[in-house]
C-alpha cells in the first residue's frame, strides 16, 4: 500500500504534465481520500500557476529571424581571431554543412544588402524628424513624439557611446601598449552606459522607436563586453570585442543616423561627404575618416588613425 | 518532456546532415535564450550566452553519445555555459528584468490592475531571487520547460531526490513570498 510520501513523490511531474495515466489516476484516487496531501498538491499547483503570470521576455519575431545570421556572423569573427593553422569554424561549418563556400559568402552579401535596405526603411520613416544639432555639432535621427528630453538623452547616449568604441576600435593591440587605451576609464564609461541602457530603451520602445531601441541594445551588448574586460593585458577579449563592433557595423548605423539628420537640416540630401560639410554631424565618422581621428577626452591618449580593419 | 522529436535530429547531426547544425539552431535558439536570460536578467548577455553555447554544441557535436538524450545534452551545455558566464562577469546592471519593464510598453485596461500585477510580478521575481542558481535552475527547467526530474538530474549532474528539494525550496520560498500578497495561499504540511 502506497504511503503518502509516494504519492507527494509524484505531485510536482504531474503538474508539469510528465505523469503516466495510471500513476495519475492513482494520485487522484489519493488525493480524494487524503486531506494533508490535497493541501500539499494545493501549494504546488498554486506555485506553478503562480509561476504562469510571470511575464516572458520576447525580443519579438525581427529578432528571432535574424538569429542565425547573427549566429553566423559570430562564428565567423571568431573565426577571424583564430590564430590556428588548423582549420577556421566557419571551414568546420562548411564542411559540416557540405555546402559550398560560395554560398554563406553569398549568405553574407545578402545579410549586408539587407541590412542596408533595413535601415534604410527603418530610419528614413516619415514619421521621423532631425533633431536640432546640439552644441557639438552632433545630431541624431529622432522621433517628434519622442519629445525633446528622450532625443537629448538618445543623442547623448549614442555620442558618448560612440566615442567608446572609437577609442577601442581604433587602438592598435601591442602588449607593451594597452595602457594607451586607458582601459580603466573606458570600462567605468561603459559600465555607466549599460546602467542606462534599459531605461533608454523602454523609452524608446514606448515612443515606439523599434529601431533606436535595437541600436541601444546593440551598443548595450558590446560596452557590456568592454564592461567586463579583466585587468589590462586582455588582449584576447579587446580583439573579440573589436571584431564584435566592426561584424555588427554599430559605428556605421549611429553614422548613418547623423548622416541623415544632417541632410535632413542642411537640404542637401546627396552630398554629405566633406567633413564640416553644412548640417554634417562633426563627431560622425565620415568626419573622422576625413580628418584623422583624434582623442576628445584626455582618457584617450594613444589613439590612431580611425581604421575599419579589425587585426 | 521525451524528446523523441529531437532523437532523428541527433541522428542527423552525427550522420552530417546539411541542414542539421542550422535546423537545430531554430529549434533551441528561443530556448536557449529565455534559460539564460533567466540567468543573466538582460538581453545582451542572453544573446552572448545563447550564442556561445551554441558554438559549443558546434564544436562538441562528436562528443554527444549517441543513445543519450540530445535535450539533457543541449541543456546542459547552456546551463552551465549562464552559470559559468553570471560567475565570470565582473558586472551586472541592477535593475528590474526587461520582462518585466517590457509589459509597460503594451496598453493596459486598468491602472489599478497593471499595478497589481506589476507587484505580483515583482514578488515572484524577488522570491526566485532569493534561491541559489541551482534551485531556480530547477525550477525553471521543470516548470518553464517542461523537463522531467530525470532530465534535470542529468543535466546538473545531482539525484533525483536533490532535484526534488531544490524544486520544494523554491515553491516556498513563492509560498512565503506569496502569502503576504494573498491570503489564498494554502499552508504547507509537516510532512512535505
Amino acid at each position: 500500500m502506497p504511503k503518502c510520501r509516494d504519492f507527494r513523490e509524484s505531485f510536482l511531474e504531474d503538474q508539469s504534465g510528465n505523469l503516466a495515466p495510471e500513476q495519475k489516476r492513482g494520485v487522484e484516487r489519493h488525493l480524494a481520500e487524503c486531506p494533508d496531501c490535497r493541501a500539499h498538491y494545493e501549494m504546488i499547483k498554486k506555485a506553478f500557476k503562480t509561476m504562469d503570470l510571470r511575464e516572458k521576455y520576447d525580443p519579438g519575431e525581427d529578432y528571432w529571424n535574424s538569429y542565425w545570421d547573427r549566429l553566423q556572423a559570430r562564428m565567423a569573427a571568431d573565426d577571424r581571431l583564430d590564430r590556428s593553422p588548423v582549420r577556421t569554424q566557419s571551414d568546420k561549418l562548411l564542411s559540416f554543412v557540405r555546402l559550398p563556400r560560395w554560398v554563406p559568402l553569398t549568405a553574407a552579401a545578402a545579410a549586408l544588402v539587407a541590412t542596408g535596405i533595413f535601415i534604410g526603411r527603418t530610419l528614413v520613416r516619415p514619421e521621423w524628424q532631425a533633431a536640432k544639432p546640439g552644441p557639438g555639432g552632433s545630431a541624431i535621427v529622432l522621433p517628434a513624439a519622442a519629445g525633446s528630453d528622450l532625443s537629448g538623452r538618445t543623442s547623448l547616449y549614442l555620442e558618448r557611446s560612440k566615442r567608446i568604441l572609437l577609442a577601442v576600435v581604433n587602438f592598435a593591440a601591442d602588449p607593451k601598449d594597452i595602457s594607451g587605451l586607458n582601459l580603466p576609464a573606458q570600462r567605468n564609461a561603459s559600465k555607466e552606459l549599460v546602467r542606462e541602457a534599459s531605461l533608454l530603451k523602454t523609452d524608446l520602445r514606448n515612443s515606439k522607436n523599434r529601431q533606436l531601441e535595437r541600436l541601444v541594445g546593440d551598443l548595450e551588448r558590446i560596452l557590456l563586453q568592454i564592461a567586463n574586460m579583466e585587468g589590462g593585458d586582455d588582449l584576447t577579449a579587446l580583439g573579440i570585442i573589436k571584431a564584435g563592433a566592426e561584424s555588427s557595423d554599430i559605428i556605421f548605423k549611429i553614422d548613418l543616423a547623423e548622416i541623415i539628420a544632417a541632410r535632413r537640416r542642411s537640404g542637401s540630401p546627396r552630398n554629405p561627404t566633406a567633413a564640416g560639410a553644412p548640417g554634417f554631424a562633426r563627431g560622425s565618422t565620415s568626419a573622422v575618416l576625413a580628418r584623422g581621428y583624434k582623442p576628445r577626452a584626455s582618457g584617450e591618449p594613444k589613439a590612431r588613425p580611425l581604421t575599419r580593419s579589425i587585426s | 518532456m521525451t524528446d523523441s522529436s529531437a532523437e532523428p535530429l541527433a541522428d542527423r547531426l552525427a550522420a552530417r546532415d546539411p541542414e542539421a547544425f542550422h535546423e537545430l539552431v531554430e529549434t533551441y535558439k528561443k530556448k536557449f535564450f529565455g534559460l539564460a536570460y533567466e540567468f543573466t536578467r538582460n538581453h545582451a548577455d542572453a544573446e552572448d550566452v545563447s550564442q556561445m553555447a551554441f558554438i559549443k554544441v558546434f564544436r562538441s557535436i562528436e562528443t554527444f553519445k549517441k543513445g543519450s538524450s540530445l535535450n539533457s545534452w543541449l541543456y546542459r551545455i547552456v546551463a552551465n555555459t549562464a552559470i559559468d558566464h553570471i560567475r565570470k562577469r565582473p558586472f551586472f546592471p541592477a535593475g528590474f528584468p526587461e520582462s518585466a519593464t517590457a509589459a509597460s510598453g503594451t496598453k493596459e485596461e486598468d491602472p489599478a490592475a497593471s499595478a497589481e500585477r506589476r507587484q505580483l510580478r515583482g514578488r515572484i521575481e524577488r522570491a526566485l531571487g532569493a534561491v541559489s542558481e541551482r534551485e531556480r535552475m530547477a525550477f525553471i527547467l521543470h516548470h518553464d520547460h517542461g523537463l522531467s526530474l530525470k532530465e534535470i538530474a542529468e543535466i546538473q549532474g545531482v539525484s533525483l531526490g536533490s532535484v526534488k528539494s531544490y524544486i520544494f525550496r523554491s515553491i516556498r520560498k513563492l509560498q512565503k513570498e506569496m502569502s503576504a500578497f494573498e491570503a489564498g495561499w494554502p499552508k504547507e504540511t509537516d510532512h512535505a
